[in-house]
Order: structure tokens, then C-alpha cells, then sequence
């Protein structure tokens, strides 16, 4: 599988959501947008879909508050229901700070476990080096490159509106 | 216009955040500069220093192992001694880091980009040392875990759900996990712009591993941010929970001294007092040592002595109440326990407690103490020590003499103690001076936030104007 | 002074409305009063205590945004200043308390505190002197620390000098360490000791945290009803809304967690001291309330307000406001109204008094707050740290 990406590097956020917006809106496939920080209207720019980690955080938050709950019930008033100083064993106010800590932790590592999985990133992975200034102080679109009818003048055309830098092809095998 | 940072003509306005003429590749070759530079004295010195403290620990574990935990200065009446007060001023310290990354993050005060990377890491190991302490005082730490994992032991009973304590092992580790994941997550860009500067092979590597392949695709970047936040959102709610359940360690009881309803706030509120204490500890002379005054500006200095007398109030408050309801409540037991902590045979301990939490960090209303350093380090010297007392007294006041005369008792703590205590403080150090060395101290990608916006933008600053109100 | 002046036809409204409800809960509330003078004292604390929260909120909030200087404070600060220039209408309104004391306090019968040992021990601090010359003490404080504050902002917006922005800053930072302590002692004095014996150290901290929050859901009441006022329109107030909204937010969340940290050490505890004040709060009746409190006083509001799209549709915020104005009442009325059982079991015996006395003093709360609004612009005119706040727009 080879895939094919042209290149175009800027070096400032302005200009990347700028052309970002404009080659979107002329038709061509964005691959990616590659900058040294989280860019607020990239998003938008590039169309995608607002995040659903929020809802995922949730649902796991869930699972650890019912976790919580139950094992505490469970353990507490009907496995080995040990009386405390004579609270009862429904001691649902005693339960709440464990409850707590659950949906805590389990929204956390749930969150962090989606990231990974979604985002397709594992320690040691190996990926495409884009530009090697990307993590320092540069801005890179890529478009897909499908076919040999790629119209790299119109393109590079458009780019310079935005003060374009540079422009690569890049080949990934 | 937009190219500099903007003049501001008043002069009562806050100081920038970010020194002038500082650019994405500044920022970047300044920060990664601190780990590839040749190694410095002071941190080879603060290394052996460091090593030679956790030598201490390495005694004080030894003999507790071989004695039991009948080595340190524990009696009758007070069961609870430095284990918990360490523990409980160890924890403290992790809090400001919590507020800094969390807190601040969800208020969008820009100021803390660059310090909550080195905040982030000392809650890791303050948090670190805080679990030495209820491990340890156990006596048999490798079965520890067994005791306090929810988990029925051989004669079927389980953890005790209703005692603050399990509640304690629950927080602890939630808040440990939780702080080492937003810690990681906001780690993995920055090791990804190291392992593309970085110059030796083994670096490039290991920064690879670290950094999961990242190459700031904004696809990424779209999901990564919005983990962030919720990240920063549970871990809010989070910082409160834990010192709060901390507090019922002792306010469940029924121990005069212990049980008062205000302790959850009280403790927050100290918590974060005296991690800011600490933060400006260890900034102070690693701004000095590595120049990092174009990141750690007075604008820093200003904003956190602010949070210090803040919490420095709420916590004066929380010992003023404590006063007056005990006097108030008409309880006999109150009222002699604040009597005896007030002039009974700890006083000396109770005034330099005042002296060190109330007294001298008044000294912050002055704006020139605020911006000057060797000032605040001095006033935070005090809050390190005087947070440290406050749980003194708080443990060993109360116990020592409560309910029933006949079993009054004095504490006195013994060497095995203090070695425990000091080899934490090394594993701490260790630990700071370690991650100063391999790890970015300051986020690269949220100063890049803050560098002023090139050419052609309309927006000259990302946040100029929550940046005016962490004024 | 020839200040700027402000007007809108809601503010009319709100006046001529408050002013005849007012009026017209007033009579009823006389009627009451004839008929049962006990009820009516027991009932106006509740909605005394309500209302003067309502306008210390806003003090305190005040303060606050003088210290943080936040976008939001700028939209609210005129509602806070007049929120808070409602203080000397507060004073007047305290007069009935000072006549009802004997039938409030049981601290107040000598033959009660001669057989009672704990109120022997406590007259030093609770007795009637001591009760009046601490009010006397609280408000001078309270309308002292207004006083100036409005002034000097009021000021600000006719000749822009510099110079007021530091005093005002310079007031709030010791004031609101002052205005803490004072709340404490003041709800020490009023609502704590109705039930002599009891005690917590986190009530006062119960109170500031209360009163923050209503005050917040006043604000929002007004923010979004005032929108299309050119001053609110010029700085695009309704976009800060979901700033409010975040505020009281995070303010609900600080009442819940104050409010279970309470809950939860005297529960555990299980004391004979402390522990009849919950248990008679959970039954007869109460309970049901209590189940309300931590549904529609916590839950409900937690999950809407967590939602950004909520916080941004006025609608739907001033719905959640007026609910966390209803259930501060309800709140307050949970933690005073069962305090008057004297011994006997306390069963839930609302009056219709419980309704008309906040309903007419709020009446005038509001047409007083509406007279106080007209008084200066909307929004501060020279304030120098509102071109700084406001500069970086649009994000």
C-alpha cells in the first residue's frame, strides 16, 4: 500500500486555517494538518466532527459509579455484614466518597484508553515523518495525491494566497 | 502590532507571561535546552545530596522492617504519629499541582502554561512519599496491599467500607493515577518535539518510545485537547475529594480536636497553601539556576503569593473557628482540648504553628515581598514548616490527652522518625532533580500558546483576556 | 451628582410589580401576623435570612470580581453594587427580629438559661446585648464596605480617574476576610443558635457559599432579561452567560460538597450533641424536603449546568436560576423552620405565612434593587481594566 501526500508547509496559524478552509472548499481530499500546537479553529476548518470523548468519559464514569455501588452494598450489607458502631448496613452516606473516587478513576482511565485506541498512537510507534519541524515551529497540510491528474500548479497557486513556504510531495511505502 | 507583546500604559497593569521576543523555536531551543546542556554542578551536588538523604530512608525502612513499627515514638493514647503527619503534609504538597494543571486550566489562566509541567511532577512524587507512610506503617508492607485492596482475606471479611481509611486508599490511588495520566498525556507532545531534536541515537529512541508516535496531526490534536478538558474536569472535583477524605481521616472520629465539621475545607485550602509553598520552593532556585526568567515572570511570583494568602486566610479562618466553637459548643472536652493546645505542653509548638501560617505570610499583602525572591522563598519556608506543624498539632494534641486523664500520655518522636521523614524528602528531590534532567520542565507546546501570533492574525493573543483577569 | 443613568422598561416593570406584591403580600402577611404572632415571627427569619443572603451575595461577589477582574464581573457589576445597596432596606427590615427575639431564642427566657447549664456557659456571647450590638456591628461593616465600593465605582464612570481602580482592589482584598467572618458570626447569631445546643464549624462556610450562589442566580435572572439594553448589547452581555452559568455551576457544586461534608462527619459521628439536628430533619416530612434538596438543590442543576449548550440558551439558564432561587428558600427553610419544635417531635407544618413574608419582602427587595439599578449605567464606563478584559474578543 503506498499512499501519496502533497505538501504544504506555513508558519503560522492564520494561514494554515486559512488554506486549510480554502482547499477543503476547492475540492481536494484533506489527508491531515500537522501543527506544533492544538490549533482552535482547525476543526472547523478541516470539518470535522465535534469530539464524542465527552460521552465515552461518561459511560465509563457510569460503569465505575454502578462498580462502586454495588460491590460496596454487596460486600458491606450482604457477603460479610460486619456492624459498625452500629450504622446500618446501608451505609449509602459512608459509601459515597469510594463511589466518588470510582467514577473518577474509571472516567479517567477510560478517556485515556479511548485516546490511545482512537488516535491509533502506542509507545514505540512508528510513524511518517512529515516535516521535521513540525513539533518545533512549522504548519503542514497534506492533501491526498490519488492519480496522476493531480493539478499540483492549481494547487500551489491557491497556497500562495496563504503564504506558503515550501512544497513537497511525499511518499509513504 | 500583533508581532509584540502589547505595551500597556498603565503601570498597575500585570506583567506578561512570557518575556518579549520570544518565538516558537526560542521557546523550544530554551527549553530543551535545560536537558541537553551539559550536566551542571548544582545538579550533580543536588544528586548526591539527594542520594544521600534517601540513605536515611534506607535506615529508617531497615530498622523498622527488622523492629516493627514499635521503633518510632508511638504510645497509647496517640496510635497516629509522624506516619500520618507526613503522609497527610506529603499529600498536601501533590494539591497545588492539581489546582495548577486542572484548576487553572478550566478558568483559562494562561499563566500557569508554564508551570504546571513542574507542578504536575511534584504532585507525582509528593504523592510518591505520602504512600511510603500508610505502606510503612503497617509494618509489613509486601502484604499491604492485600490488606487494603477491596479484597475478603482468608476468613471471608472484607475492607471495612464505612472507615475513612479505605476511603483513603481509594483517593490516594485514584488521585496518584489520575495525576500521573494528565501528567503523561501533556508529556507526549513535548517528547515528541524532543525526540526530533534530539541529537544522539539513544535519545531519539527512548523519546520515541515516550512519545507514541506522535506528529501533531490535528486529527489528534482535536481528540487529545478535548481529553485534556475532561481530564482537567475530573480531576477538580478530584483535588477537592481527596484532601476532603483526608480530613475524615480524623473528623469521622470522635477525638475532640478531630471532629469538626469544617475540617473538609480547611484541609483543601491547606493543602493547596502549602503545595503552593513548595512550588515556589523548587521554582525559585531553578528559575535562578537555569535562567528561566522569559517564563517564570513576576506576573508567576505575583499570582501564586496571591493563592498563598488566599488559602493562608481560609486556613487562619479554619484555626479561628476551630477556637470558637470550642468555646462555643459548651463541651468540656472542647473546650480543655483548645485550652491544652493553646497552653498545655505543645504551646510552643501551637504559636510557631501561628506564627509560621498566620503570622508571616501577612507579609504577602506587600506587593514588594510578592515580587521579590529571596523574600517569598523565605515566607515559604515558613508555610513548609508551619503546614507541617499544623498537622503536628492537630495528630498529637488531641490525642494525647483526650477523654480519660488516666491514660494521658506524652509523645515524643525518636531518630527512626526523623530518618523516615528526611529519606522521603530525598526520594522527593531525587525524584525532581531526575525529571528537571530528562523531561521538559516547562510545556513547550502551551508556552508556544502564549509566543505572539506571526503576520497575518486577527487575534494578537489567545486569551489575552482571561490572561487580564488572573490579575 | 450628575451620574449616567439607566433605564429599561423591565426595570419599570419590576418596580411598579414589586411595589404591588409587595404591598398586597404585606397585607396578608398582617393578617397572619395578628392572627398567629409566633408563626409570624418563626416564618419572617426564613424569609428575612433569604433575602439579606441574596444581597450579601452580591456584596461578596462584588469583591470578588474586583480581585479577579473576570470578564463576567464586569456584565454584573452593576447588578451586584445594587444587589448590594439593598442592605440599609435590610436594616430596616431587621427591626421585627429585635421585637420577635423572645420568640426565636430560647436563649433569650433567664428562667430557661438558669436551669440550662450550656446556656449558662454560652450567655457571654449569647445574650440580647451582645445579639443587637453585633448586628448593629455587622451592617455598619456590611453598608460600610458597599458604600465605598459604589461610590468609588460610581465615581469612576463620571471622571475615569485612574486612581479608583487600586481602591477598589485595596478594599476587597481585606474585605472579604472581613465580610466571611462577619456572615459567620452572623449566621452563628441568627440561624445557629434558634437551636442553642447545636453547633457545626462549617456553618458559617455553609452561608457564603449560599448566598454566592443566589446571588449569581439573581444576576442571571437580570443579565438575561436585560439583553437587549443597549449597554448589555454593546458589550454582547448575553454571550458571558455561559460564564454565569459556569459560576453558579461551580457554586452549586461548592453548596453540595459543603453541605455533604456536614452531613457526612455528623452522621458518622452519630454524637447526642450533634446528631439530633439531622435526625429531626430527616422525618415527619423533612425527609421528603431533604430528597428534594439534593435533586433539584444538586443533581437536576448538576447535570443541565454541565452541558455547554444549556449554559448558552438564556431560556434555559433562567429556568435553571429561578429553580436555584426556589430551592435556596427551600433550603433555608429546612434548616430553620425545624428548629422551632422546642422538645416536642417536629412534624412539617408549612403556613401560608411561609409563602406571603419572602414573597413581600422580595417585593420590595426587588422594586428597591430596580430604583438602585436606575441609578448609574448598566455597565462601568471608565473602568481601565475593562479595555484590557474585553480587548481579547471572540473566542
Amino acid at each position: 500500500m503506498s499512499n501519496s501526500y502533497f505538501l504544504g508547509v506555513f508558519d503560522n496559524e492564520s494561514d494554515i486555517v486559512a488554506a486549510t478552509r480554502i482547499t477543503r472548499e476547492s475540492g481536494y481530499d484533506i489527508h491531515d494538518v500537522y501543527t506544533p500546537y492544538a490549533v482552535h479553529d482547525l476543526p472547523e476548518a478541516m470539518g470535522l466532527k465535534s469530539s464524542r470523548l465527552t460521552w465515552v468519559c461518561l459511560m465509563f464514569a457510569l460503569l465505575g459509579f454502578s462498580i462502586a455501588i454495588f460491590s460496596q452494598f454487596w460486600i458491606a450489607g450482604v457477603d460479610w455484614a460486619v456492624n459498625v458502631g452500629g450504622r446500618p448496613f446501608n451505609s449509602l452516606p459512608a459509601y459515597l466518597p469510594v463511589m466518588f473516587e470510582c467514577i473518577v478513576l474509571f472516567g479517567g482511565l477510560g478517556v485515556l484508553f479511548t485516546l490511545f485506541v482512537r488516535t491509533k498512537l502506542y509507545p514505540g510507534k512508528k510513524e511518517l515523518t512529515i516535516h521535521p519541524e513540525v513539533t518545533n515551529d512549522r504548519f503542514v497540510l497534506a492533501v491526498e495525491l490519488r492519480d496522476s491528474a493531480f493539478d499540483t500548479a492549481a494547487i500551489t497557486m491557491l497556497w500562495e494566497q496563504y503564504h506558503v513556504l515550501e512544497i513537497r510531495q511525499l511518499s509513504e511505502a | 502590532m500583533a508581532s509584540t507583546a502589547p505595551e500597556k500604559e498603565d503601570p498597575t497593569a500585570p506583567a506578561p507571561v512570557l518575556g518579549p521576543g520570544q518565538t516558537y523555536t526560542t521557546v523550544t531551543q530554551k527549553i530543551s535546552s535545560i536537558i541537553t546542556s551539559r550536566t551542571p554542578l548544582g545538579w550533580i551536588i543536588g544528586v548526591a545530596l539527594a542520594l544521600g538523604l534517601m540513605q536515611c530512608f534506607a535506615l529508617g525502612v531497615t530498622w523498622l522492617l527488622i523492629k516493627g513499627v514499635g521503633v518510632w515514638g508511638l504510645n497509647v493514647p496517640v496510635g497516629w504519629g509522624w506516619a500520618i503527619i507526613n503522609f497527610v503534609w506529603w499529600i498536601g504538597i501533590g494539591h497545588a499541582g492539581t489546582l495548577i494543571s486542572a484548576i487553572l486550566l478550566l478558568m483559562r489562566q494562561n499563566w500557569r502554561n508554564s508551570i504546571n509541567r513542574f507542578a504536575e511532577a511534584m504532585t507525582i512524587f509528593a504523592v510518591i512519599c505520602a504512600m511510603q507512610f500508610p505502606l510503612l506503617h503497617t509494618g509489613r508492607p509486601w502484604i499491604a496491599a492485600y490488606w487494603l485492596l477491596p479484597y475478603p482475606n482468608s476468613m471471608g471479611v472484607w475492607p471495612q467500607f464505612r472507615s475513612p481509611l479505605i476511603w483513603d486508599v481509594f483517593a490516594v490511588s485514584t488521585y496518584f493515577t489520575v495525576s500521573l495520566i494528565f501528567w503523561y498525556i501533556g508529556l507526549i507532545p513535548d517528547f515528541a518535539t524532543l525526540r526530533d531534536k534530539a541529537k544522539q541515537k539513544v535519545s531519539r529512541v527512548i523519546y520515541g518510545i515516550l512519545s507514541m508516535g506522535w506528529r501533531g496531526s490535528a486529527k489528534h490534536w482535536h481528540n487529545y485537547e478535548m481529553t485534556s478538558l475532561l481530564l482537567a474536569g475530573i480531576s477538580t472535583p478530584l483535588v477537592l475529594s481527596v484532601h476532603s477524605i483526608v480530613s475524615f481521616d480524623f473528623s469521622v472520629g470522635l477525638v475532640p480536636g478531630w471532629h469538626a465539621t469544617i475540617f473538609p475545607p480547611y484541609f483543601v485550602a491547606g493543602a493547596v497553601f502549602a503545595g503552593f509553598a513548595m512550588v515556589l520552593t523548587l521554582a525559585l532556585p531553578l528559575r535562578a539556576v537555569y535562567g528561566l526568567h522569559d517564563f517564570i515572570t513576576d506576573r508567576h511570583l505575583n499570582n501564586m503569593s496571591k493563592v498563598m494568602l488566599a488559602t493562608g486566610l481560609i486556613v487562619a479562618y479554619g484555626y479561628g473557628m476551630e477556637q470558637f466553637y470550642a468555646w462555643y459548643s459548651a463541651s468540656t472536652y472542647e473546650g480543655y482540648m483548645m485550652q491544652n493546645r493553646t497552653w498545655g505542653p505543645y504551646s510552643f509548638e501551637y504559636w510557631m504553628l501561628i506564627l509560621c501560617n498566620v503570622a508571616v505570610p501577612q507579609l504577602l499583602w506587600i506587593k514588594w515581598v510578592r515580587l521579590n525572591p529571596i523574600m517569598l522563598f523565605i515566607v515559604s519556608m515558613f508555610i513548609n514548616v508551619g503546614m507541617w506543624l499544623e498537622r503536628f498539632i492537630i495528630v498529637v494534641t488531641s490525642l494525647h490527652r483526650d477523654y480519660m486523664p488516666s491514660s494521658w500520655d506524652m509523645y515524643r518522636s525518636t531518630p527512626w522518625d526523623w530518618l523516615l521523614y528526611i529519606g522521603t524528602i530525598g526520594i522527593f528531590l531525587l525524584g525532581m532533580l531526575l525529571f528537571i534532567r530528562v523531561m521538559p520542565v516547562i510545556n513547550i507546546v502551551e508556552i508556544r500558546l502564549l509566543v505572539p501570533r506571526k503576520g497575518h492574525d486577527k487575534k494578537p493573543d489567545h486569551d489575552a483576556s482571561a490572561d487580564a483577569s488572573a490579575d | 451628582m450628575a451620574t449616567e443613568s439607566f433605564d429599561h422598561p423591565f426595570l419599570n416593570k419590576i418596580r411598579t410589580l414589586g411595589l404591588l406584591f409587595g404591598a398586597l403580600f404585606l397585607v396578608l402577611t398582617v393578617i397572619g401576623a395578628i392572627s398567629n404572632p409566633q408563626q409570624f415571627y418563626q416564618s419572617y427569619i426564613i424569609g428575612y435570612v433569604y433575602w439579606l443572603c441574596i444581597s450579601l451575595g452580591c456584596l461578596s461577589l462584588l469583591m470578588l470580581h474586583h480581585l479577579i477582574s473576570g470578564r463576567w464581573g464586569f456584565v454584573i457589576r452593576r447588578l451586584l453594587e445594587s444587589g448590594a445597596r439593598t442592605l440599609p432596606l435590610m436594616v430596616i427590615l431587621f427591626i421585627p427580629i429585635i421585637f420577635g427575639m423572645h420568640n426565636l431564642y430560647e436563649w433569650t427566657h433567664a428562667d430557661v438559661v438558669a436551669n440550662d447549664p450550656i446556656l449558662k456557659f454560652k450567655s457571654p456571647y449569647l445574650n440580647e446585648t451582645g445579639f443587637i450590638s453585633r448586628a448593629v456591628f455587622y451592617f455598619v461593616l456590611w453598608i460600610g464596605m458597599t458604600w465605598l465600593l459604589t461610590k468609588w465605582s460610581r465615581t469612576q464612570d463620571e471622571t475615569g480617574e485612574p486612581g479608583l481602580k487600586s481602591k477598589m482592589i485595596n478594599l476587597s482584598g481585606p474585605g472579604i476576610p472581613v465580610l466571611i467572618l462577619s456572615v459567620t458570626f452572623a449566621s452563628t447569631d441568627w440561624v445557629m443558635s434558634l437551636e442553642p445546643h447545636w453547633f457545626s464549624t462549617i456553618f458559617g462556610f455553609i452561608f457564603v457559599v449560599g448566598q454566592a450562589l443566589a446571588a449569581m442566580a439573581m444576576c442571571i435572572i437580570w443579565v438575561v432579561n436585560l439583553s437587549d439594553a443597549d449597554a448589555f448589547s454593546e458589550i454582547e452581555a448575553s454571550k458571558y452567560l455561559s460564564d454565569l452559568g459556569t459560576l453558579m455551576f461551580a457554586f452549586t457544586v461548592l453548596w453540595s460538597y459543603v453541605s455533604f461534608s456536614q452531613f457526612l462527619i455528623i452522621w458518622s459521628a452519630n454524637l447526642a450533641e450533634e446528631a439530633p439536628w439531622y435526625i429531626k430533619r430527616g422525618q415527619g416530612g423533612w425527609d421528603i424536603m431533604a430528597v428534594a434538596l439534593i435533586l433539584f438543590h444538586f443533581a437536576l442543576p448538576f447535570f443541565l449546568l454541565l452541558q455547554r449548550a444549556i449554559k448558552r440558551r438564556a431560556a434555559l439558564l433562567l429556568a435553571i436560576a429561578v429553580l436555584m432561587l426556589v430551592m435556596r428558600y427551600v433550603d433555608l427553610y429546612w434548616y430553620i423552620a425545624p428548629s422551632f419544635s422546642h422538645g416536642g417531635p417536629v412534624g412539617f407544618h408549612p403556613h401560608f405565612l411561609d409563602l406571603t413574608i419572602p414573597l413581600s419582602i422580595g417585593g420590595f427587595w426587588l422594586a428597591y434593587f430596580a430604583m438602585q439599578l436606575k441609578g448609574a449605567a448598566l455597565v462601568p464606563l471608565h473602568d481601565p481594566r475593562m479595555a484590557e478584559t474585553f480587548a481579547g474578543e471572540g473566542h
